[in-house]
């Protein structure tokens, strides 16, 4: 049988049992509709926390005291470092053409009090290119200048957050705020953005470095923060590790690590986390393989007498085995269909009710649930239409 | 043009064996109008069947045109029932979702004839058969002699050597039952094989060379009746 003979055969079948035929189809849409919704929220997770990280800014470098073994992990927790990272050390990373900006970031805690009232809160000691660093906004005032570089002059700048509770609405900018046993003057506040993955800027004030390490009484620096235009980062990386090395005596102390390393590892775990989640939506596919066997095997023993009739005429059962296998693929590849269109809607209605989440159907789970339906087609339908096929023709045509 | 030799088909029904045949030999000459008859139970449909290559004996042999069948392969009997045997059945037989047409399709699809000749080749079959009308008809808004004579068309439309007949007027009135007896007999006059099981002994006694079987053996094998 030419197998357009068999595709309208198979098509006259379905259609003669239009019930029948909308119950599988059904199964098979919700199944493959919800393996798109679900991947395609777990993209759009993705996406979303992506989109966080790119805040904060990529293209960056952390240059940490300390030694770790494994290469672009967390921060060194215990590392012992064997010489202080220093302003001196920025200077020296500055200079490769390869680095764009070094900047020096000194962190502690301390006590914030203004007209006394009194809170801790994070400090962090830099200099002015860490706004352009980690892509701060100012929401009022002015960012650590540019004279304070390597100075301890008394300025501070406030994270937003941190100011509506010190102060709510009052005018304070410009007022004197004393952070720990020094004074400073308040000259910026900066708009309230995601955290680093190190650091909660909402609750921060930032000081330049040097009145940071005068601060809390220590000469080296917590880190380095380094920008690079370069897209070779292992390259930039090896670099670093090599100057700072000759610089450090021949030790390797310190410990570089992409802040987008880490992005990238909770990246992965989305990723994975979307196909875990396309996998749980495959089950219900399952649910729908399961019932194309069962429909089709009532189907089949409906249709014993059709089958003994085929025979009769000549039908091997290769050709009975493939009008069976047609309407299960034809099932579910139009289950399919219909599934990703009604996922794909589900989706864009989803994507129109709450725009700002970056909900996206990734392209590999329309391709795979598009093979997974025609497998479960292929699959689940070949028992009955096996079944179908091993019919003895006597038997089919009395309808035992 | 047909040799079986001590046939036997056995089933095995709990701790009985029942014989359905019995060592029959038969040998069946081209263009031969041969009717079994006998009592329910007595072998005459498992006979036919195994003419038809339907069912498979335990053993003997079966020649068809001197060519060994038993040793076929599924395949190839598939291919020998398409080619060489157009069976009819009291049941008709036909796909209810299809029309005329479409059943009349079937064996000319399992035969591979291109779309471009079918239509020619169903439209002059319904025409010799008066259902020129009814092709479009599904076979429900047929009657049971117009349901019969479709199936016959169907039977024939590859123009097998042999036509194999359980039955054909079991379920028709008397009427439609002689409607169709002719139209058998009317491919018989053209050269047809024809072989005919019935329980009507007026139709029986019509065909050329009648057979009448018991318990899976054939009791006696007569020329004769009005043929
Ligand atoms: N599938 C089967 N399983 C068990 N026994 C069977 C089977 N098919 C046929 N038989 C037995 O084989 C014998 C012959 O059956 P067959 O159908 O050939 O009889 P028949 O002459 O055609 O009868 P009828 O006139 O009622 O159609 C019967 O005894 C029947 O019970
Ligand atoms: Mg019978």
């Amino acid at each position: 049988m030419m197998l357009r003979d068999t595709v309208r055969f198979s098509t006259a079948a379905l259609r003669a049992s239009p019930g029948r035929t909308a119950l599988i189809l059904l199964a098979m849409v919700i199944g493959i509709a919800s393996v798109i919704l679900l991947t395609s929220l777990g993209e759009g997770a993705r996406r979303y926390v992506a989109g966080q990280f790119h805040a904060l800014g990529s293209n960056l470098l952390l240059v940490m005291p300390g030694r770790t073994e494994t290469q672009g992990g967390m921060p060194p927790m215990f590392g012992h470092a064997q010489h202080d990272l220093t302003l001196e050390d920025r200077t020296a990373l500055e200079r490769d053409p390869l680095i764009d900006m070094a900047v020096p970031i000194v962190f502690g805690t301390a006590d914030l009090t203004y007209d006394g009232r009194e809170r801790q809160v994070s400090v962090i000691g830099t200099d002015s290119n860490y706004q352009h660093v980690f892509n701060l906004t100012l929401m009022r005032g002015k960012f650590l200048p540019a004279t304070a570089r390597d100075r301890a002059e008394p300025v501070c700048v406030l994270g937003e957050h941190l100011y509506q509770k010190l102060f709510g609405h009052a005018e304070v900018l410009g007022d004197w705020v004393r952070i720990g046993t020094r004074r400073f003057r308040l000259i910026g506040l900066l708009q309230p953005k995601g955290k680093t993955a190190t650091l909660d800027m909402s609750n921060a004030v930032l000081i330049p470095t040097v009145s940071a390490q005068s601060l809390f009484n220590r000469s080296g620096l917590f880190q380095i923060a380094i920008q690079t235009r370069s897209e070779a980062f292992a390259r930039v990386q090896d670099r670093i590790l090599a100057l700072i090395q000759a610089r450090h005596n021949g030790e390797k102390d310190i410990t570089v690590v992409r802040q987008d390393a880490m992005a990238s590892s909770l990246d992965q775990i989305l990723r994975i986390l979307t196909i875990a989640v396309g996998g749980i939506g495959t089950i219900s596919l399952l649910v729908a393989g399961i019932l194309i066997m069962n429909v089709m095997m009532v189907s089949v023993s409906q249709r014993r007498s059709e089958i003994g009739l085929l025979m009769a005429l000549g039908a091997s059962t290769r050709e009975i085995l493939l009008v069976f296998l047609s309407e299960a693929t034809m099932l579910s590849l139009i289950g399919g269909v219909l599934g990703l269109m009604a996922g794909l809607g589900a989706v864009g209605l989803i994507a129109s009710l709450v725009p700002v989440f970056p909900i996206s159907t990734p392209w590999w789970a329309m391709i795979a649930a598009l093979v997974v339906a025609l497998a479960t087609g292929l699959i689940f339908g070949s028992v009955p239409a096996r079944q179908a096929a091993q019919l003895h023709p006597v038997a089919a045509l009395s309808g035992r | 043009m047909i040799a079986l030799r001590e046939i036997c088909r056995e089933y095995h029904v709990g701790d009985e064996t029942v014989h359905a045949l019995d060592h029959v030999s038969l040998d069946i000459d081209r263009g031969e109008y041969l009717s079994i008859m006998g009592a329910s139970g007595s072998g005459k449909s498992t006979l036919l069947n195994m003419l038809g290559l339907l069912d498979m004996p335990n053993s003997g042999s079966y020649r068809f045109e001197g060519r060994e069948l038993m040793t076929l392969s599924e395949e190839a009997r598939a291919t020998f029932r398409r080619e060489k045997i157009g069976f009819i059945f009291q049941s008709f037989h036909l796909i209810p979702r299809l029309s005329a047409y479409g059943n009349l399709e079937l064996p000319l699809m399992l035969q591979g004839v291109p779309p471009s000749q079918r239509r020619e080749r169903i439209t002059r079959a319904l025409h010799d058969l008066g259902l020129g009308e009814r092709m479009d008809h599904l076979p429900k808004e047929l009657s049971g002699g117009q349901q019969q004579r479709v199936a016959i068309a169907r039977a024939m439309i590859l123009e097998p050597p042999l036509l194999l007949a359980d039955e054909p007027t079991g379920n028709l009135d008397s009427r439609s039952g002689d409607e169709v007896t002719r139209l058998l007999e009317s491919l018989h006059d053209r050269g047809m094989t024809l072989v005919i099981v019935t329980h009507d002994a007026d139709l029986g006694k019509r065909a050329t060379r009648q057979i009448r079987m018991h318990d899976g053996q054939i009791l006696h094998d007569r020329d004769g009746g009005a043929g």
